[in-house]
């Protein structure tokens, strides 16, 4: 990847390089500007400005939100799964935050606060970052399962079904031995994964 | 895959009922219902989890601590589940578990779990006006017929459904159990709820957990109806705004100052002076000095009557001084425990709190600290990790001032300028700040995750208030107030050998050297490590009387406040964190108290102030 200068135009690897030679003692330890080899031009590099990153996450439009934490406040989802440790994960179940519940977030600061049901929970941001939610597209296909269908995969249709035509066939689907199950899983995940991309992408006139 | 069944149990007269249930469902009320007012509060053998106890017309009644599922993931739910078990085995013994009638779901997880153990149970839809008032209604007689056990609607506030749940106590069943569990659960099930495996690995365990519920919905499903909830929203709205990122602070603050109020101004000033200087000042110690007057050895009458006499020193303090203190603070505790405003207050506070490596929940010791420092040690043990419990108890031993204290210190401050009293707040906070975020940083161990459930908020039911402060009142005296006459007998003792004397003199350089005390001062340090309330009293006495300067008693104060917490409290931490812990914080609490004294002189004396009245 390179970056062209707007002073001077010179085409270059933004990789401090200049900076070292030159004998920076900030580039040892990591600074937010690159300076052009040719004419000593700085650019903000924002990968390494936290104040950048921060400014980008408050303009950025948000895409369906994978975990609790991404989730904004007054958003719902639904678990997908639970990743952490064990102990961690039976507290959690055992206060009822289980794949499949629907969880409404209340809040996000000073802790988040999430509601399930007729249980009230807070949390601290690093174990919200651990409930992953379901993905969009599988949720619009519980909402009408009609409008959603999958290209035709083989192993579907070795199994007998040409496509996941609704979201009631999914269990049905499912009962399979646990490894093919991981492995249709996956492709579940990669396809919904293509799905969410295309989503993201602008719309062709 | 294979379901498993369970035998209905046997009758027989019941003899013994142990309530269960999740936090928060009105388990106390529906205990306070059955037992009246009559309860008494031990520890489980072996622990500091508190179990409550009464009768019921001859039947005997516990009462667990809350529980989310028989694998228990705290001290307080392994108390719990132990309780349980012993429920188990015996003839008469019935589990009674009490749920949440709006929370269905989350209650048959334990009632699965208890069916699978086979205990005989009866279940209690609790709070069954609150789920109307939610529109949420829940067929008891279907929900019997499913599970194959008595169940009752009840709302135990008002006492209502209690009588005929009591009845139904004899006809407990077995929980039916038609659980299909995933096969690499079902096997080892029986062990962990029997607890004759150690511990339960815990994906496996959020795996049975996540069985349970499918089943709970399914049980949910078939029994309750939704409509659209009526009735007011305003307790709702209170408990959103007391966790808001910015309205949460001013309910915070007012709680403070009503607990301030109630406990500093009303408990600590008001009623101690009405029991200090009327009671015993008025009656009691005339006469308890007339009445040894008779006595023929003067030994006795000091000993009972003289300056470190068991009455006039050792029972008033005890009786006239921590009493109403003690007792006002567990009131206004036990209103914001019932009130469901303390995890709440945990969540305002877990960002300040990580910085010290502890999270939000380590703020209800702190503020049940303000209390009693030696109480609040007791509760440290709701902090999952011992590192936590470790940096939670050094705190308190450094700097959390006890009401008893701060009562004192507040008043002091009213001779001090407003000036003084910010240098006292700033150095007792800098030091805390600053042993917090070393300890945290020096200390092994992990902090864990913040995970707390926020109940309902709901207006508290005065009996449960009483019956509540009433059984931690007795439950703190029967520990106390024996070692207040020790204490009392032991400084008698040294003042009788002369050794009270030696030691405030051996103590000399470094209460007039270092402190810039005159040498009065280090008689009040060395009772102050009997409590340290007691000395701040006797440096209170000192100010009042003009024998200390503005500097002299702001350095006092941060030296108190900083100093070795009281001898209760030593021993206290020496049972839970064990002799060596206890040895380390006081090495640790000893050279920063006076450091920060010290700090405190030099501080004072370059704002201005004089050195000496």
């Amino acid at each position: 990847v390179t970056t062209s200068c707007p002073l001077c135009g010179l085409e270059y690897e933004p990789g401090g390089d200049a900076c070292r030679a030159q004998g920076c003692p900030l580039a040892r330890v990591g600074c937010a500007t690159r300076h052009c080899p040719r004419c000593g031009y700085a650019v903000p590099d924002e990968e390494h400005s936290r104040a950048a990153r921060f400014i980008r996450r408050l303009f950025r439009s948000r895409g369906p939100a994978r975990t609790l934490a991404e989730l904004p406040a007054g958003g719902q989802g639904v678990v997908a799964r639970l990743s952490g440790e064990g102990a961690l994960m039976a507290r959690l179940t055992a206060h009822g935050l289980v794949p499949g519940t629907r969880v409404t977030l209340l809040q996000r600061s000073p802790a988040f606060v999430v509601e399930l049901g007729e249980t009230t929970l807070a949390l601290e941001r690093r174990v919200a970052e651990g409930v992953r939610l379901r993905g969009a597209m599988l949720e619009a296909m519980r909402a009408d399962p009609s409008a959603v269908t999958s290209p035709a995969d083989p192993r579907l249709e070795a199994m007998g079904q040409e496509s996941v035509a609704g979201a009631d066939q999914i269990p049905q689907l499912l009962a399979v031995p646990p490894r093919e199950r991981l492995q249709l899983l996956l492709e579940m995940l990669a396809f919904e994964e293509r799905a969410h991309r295309a989503t993201l992408q602008p719309k062709a006139p | 895959l294979k379901p498993d069944f369970n035998m209905e149990g046997g009758q027989s007269p019941v003899r013994r009922v142990v309530l269960v249930g999740n936090p928060n469902v009105g388990k106390s009320a529906l205990f306070g219902a059955l037992t009246g007012l009559r309860a008494t509060v031990s520890n489980y053998p072996g622990t500091t989890v508190e179990v409550t106890r009464g009768t019921m017309a001859g039947v005997e009644v516990v009462d667990c601590p809350g529980l989310n599922s028989l694998i228990p993931s705290s001290e307080d739910e392994r108390v719990a589940a132990a309780l349980v078990r012993d429920a188990r085995g015996e003839a008469g013994s019935v589990v009674l578990q009490v749920a949440d009638a709006k929370n269905l779901r989350r209650a048959l997880i334990l009632t699965a779990q208890l069916g699978r153990l086979g205990v005989p149970t009866v279940l209690a839809l609790n709070m069954a006006d609150e789920a109307e008032a939610s529109g949420i209604r829940v067929d008891a007689e279907r929900l019997a017929e499913l599970l194959g056990i008595p169940v009752g609607a009840t709302v135990a506030t008002r006492g209502r459904g209690v009588a005929a749940l009591a009845r139904a106590l004899g006809a407990a069943r077995v929980p039916r159990n038609h659980l299909a569990l995933p096969e690499e659960i079902a096997p080892h099930v029986h062990d962990w709820l029997a607890g004759t495996r150690g511990d339960v690995p815990g994906p496996l365990a959020a795996r049975y957990h996540v069985a349970l519920l499918d089943h709970a919905d399914a049980i949910v499903a078939r029994v309750t109806t939704r409509e659209r909830p009526q009735g007011s929203p305003l307790a709702r709205r209170l408990g959103r705004l007391a966790v808001h990122p910015l309205g949460g602070w001013p309910v915070l603050g007012a709680v403070l100052v009503a607990l301030y109020w109630a406990v500093g101004v009303f408990g600590a000033g008001t009623l101690v002076d009405l029991l200090e200087d009327r009671v015993f000042g008025g009656f009691v110690a005339p006469w308890a000095r007339a009445a040894a007057g008779h006595l023929p050895w003067t030994f006795l009458r000091e000993l009972l009557v003289g300056p470190y006499g068991l009455v006039t020193m050792g029972l008033s303090y005890g009786l006239a001084i921590v009493l109403p203190i003690v007792a006002t603070f567990f009131t206004a505790f036990a209103l914001l425990e019932d009130s469901g405003y303390l995890p709440r207050l945990a969540v305002m506070a877990d960002r300040a709190f990580r910085l010290f490596g502890l999270n939000g929940k380590a703020v209800l010791p702190m503020v049940l600290g303000l209390g009693c420092d030696t109480m609040a040690t007791l509760t440290t043990r709701i902090l999952p990790t011992r590192k936590e419990r470790l940096l939670a108890t050094l705190l308190l031993a450094l700097g959390i001032p006890c009401s008893a204290q701060l009562g004192v210190i507040l008043a002091m401050f009213a001779v001090a300028p407003l000036p003084a009293g910010l240098v006292w707040a700033g150095v007792v906070a800098t030091v805390m700040i600053v042993v917090g975020l070393l300890a945290a940083r020096l200390l092994p161990g992990e902090r864990s995750d913040f995970v707390v459930e926020l109940p309902p908020m709901r207006l508290p039911a005065l009996d449960n208030v009483l019956a509540k402060t009433a059984a931690r009142v007795e439950w703190y005296l029967a520990e106390a107030l024996p070692l207040f006459l020790a204490g009392t007998l032991t400084l008698f003792a040294m003042d009788r050998a002369g050794l009270l004397t030696r030691v405030a003199r051996a103590g000399e350089p470094l209460v007039t050297g270092l402190l810039g005390l005159p040498a009065e001062a280090s008689a009040a340090f060395l009772v102050g490590f009997l409590r340290r309330d007691f000395a701040a009293t006797r440096l209170f006495d000192m100010a009042r009387g003009g024998a200390l300067s503005v500097t002299q008693t702001v350095v006092a104060m941060v030296t108190i406040t900083l100093f070795i917490p009281c001898v209760a409290n030593v021993f206290v931490i020496a049972r839970e964190r064990g002799p060596r812990m206890a040895a380390a914080i006081a090495a640790v609490v000893f050279p920063l108290a006076f450091l920060g004294g010290a700090l405190t002189r030099l501080l004072m004396l370059g704002l201005g102030y004089g050195a000496t009245p």
